[in-house]
């Protein structure tokens, strides 16, 4: 199956861009992966089995895309981030610790703590979307939620 | 608060600016289809060519025929296979739009009925891409800059992609592009 590009637009721009953000760490080069991705899927001629298997092929895309990017020779960096955050209107302190301090984790710790908690990816799923192991996939939310939980302390609960 | 309800209030803030639209990626598809067609019982129709002397039973080779494709005479390259039992197999790319089949192949100067089989079937889409002013005539690999060309409001020319020849032309206008992609 496949869903016409305009409502995957609708339906994950955001999402894609939060992913992208993770890796890139940037606005522009966030904004300029989503809609290379949206362009990739519209060119493809792929089928899916699935809205899920969409949204997973678009995010596993989005994150390659991101790394690419940061990996370029050619990439120069743009706005910085601290500049970018000061931008942004967060609900609490809380929150804007939460998200200074995420974006600080190492990046294979960041896009795997993004993946589960605010994509609600379970670490089989996760597995699947970065082409890692399992056991890989729970060593790095592990290490992640550490260092989490050593920066932020009470403000991050311990998970189960 | 749990740690995900934390987590995604943090991170809800982050949004794309709204600029990313199906609108801006201004691409039009042009459809071309390709599949590949098995002829068999082709009795006796090669003695007139030269081809066959040379090749064994279970041999392949390339003979030029002549099909009647949805009403129009079309020539094509086929590849010819003898089944040693005095048919031979044809196996050839047509358009995909071949709604009523292949009726007869003409070989040698033979007219001879076939069986119409689809082998394969791939598709592949000829677009254009608008972006930063550049327009792009996209096939495959290969993506062509006609922006200079294309300033009159149609351009046009020929190119190679997979070792094969093509000629396009573009027309129309940035609501509707009219893509024509054949073959040479």
């Amino acid at each position: 199956m496949r869903q016409p590009v305009q409502e995957l637009i609708e339906w994950y721009q955001n999402n894609l861009f939060a992913a992208a953000f993770q890796i890139c760490r940037n606005q522009e080069d966030a904004e300029d992966v989503v809609q290379e991705t949206f362009i990739q899927y519209h060119t493809t001629l792929k089928q899916y089995e699935s809205e899920e298997h969409i949204r997973a092929w678009l995010l596993r895309v989005a994150i390659n895309k991101a790394k690419n990017v940061n990996h370029s020779f050619w990439h120069r960096k743009k706005q910085p981030l601290e500049e970018y955050i000061e931008t942004l209107v967060f609900e609490s302190e809380e929150s804007g610790d939460l998200f200074e301090t995420v974006l600080g984790l190492p990046e294979k710790y960041r896009i795997v703590i993004h993946l589960f908690y605010y994509e609600e990816y379970s670490v089989q799923e996760i597995a699947k979307v970065l082409k890692l192991s399992e056991s890989n996939v729970k060593v790095r939310l592990s290490r992640g939620r550490q260092m989490l939980k050593d920066a932020l302390k009470e403000d991050w609960e311990d998970d189960e | 608060m749990t740690n995900k309800e934390k987590y995604q209030q943090a991170f809800s803030i982050l949004r794309a600016s709204g600029k990313i639209k199906m609108e801006d990626l201004k691409m039009k598809k042009s459809k071309i289809s390709k599949v590949a067609v098995a002829v068999a019982a082709l009795a006796a129709c090669f003695v007139a060519t030269n081809s066959i002397c040379f090749a064994a039973i279970g041999d392949t080779w390339v003979e030029k025929v002549i099909i009647y494709l949805n009403g129009q005479t079309v020539e094509v390259e086929a590849e010819m296979r003898d089944l040693g039992d005095g048919n031979y197999s044809c196996v050839m790319e047509v358009p995909a739009e071949t709604s009523g089949g292949i009726s007869t192949v003409v070989v040698g100067g033979y007219t001879r009925p076939t069986e119409f089989t689809i082998v394969s079937s791939t598709e592949e889409e000829a677009y254009i891409k608008e972006e930063n002013g550049v327009i792009q005539f996209c096939y495959r690999e290969v993506c062509l800059d006609i922006t200079a060309d294309y300033a009159d409001g149609a351009a046009a020319g020929t190119f190679t992609a997979n070792g094969k020849e093509y000629n396009y032309s573009v027309t129309g206008n940035a609501e509707e592009y009219e893509i024509s992609l054949t073959e040479k």
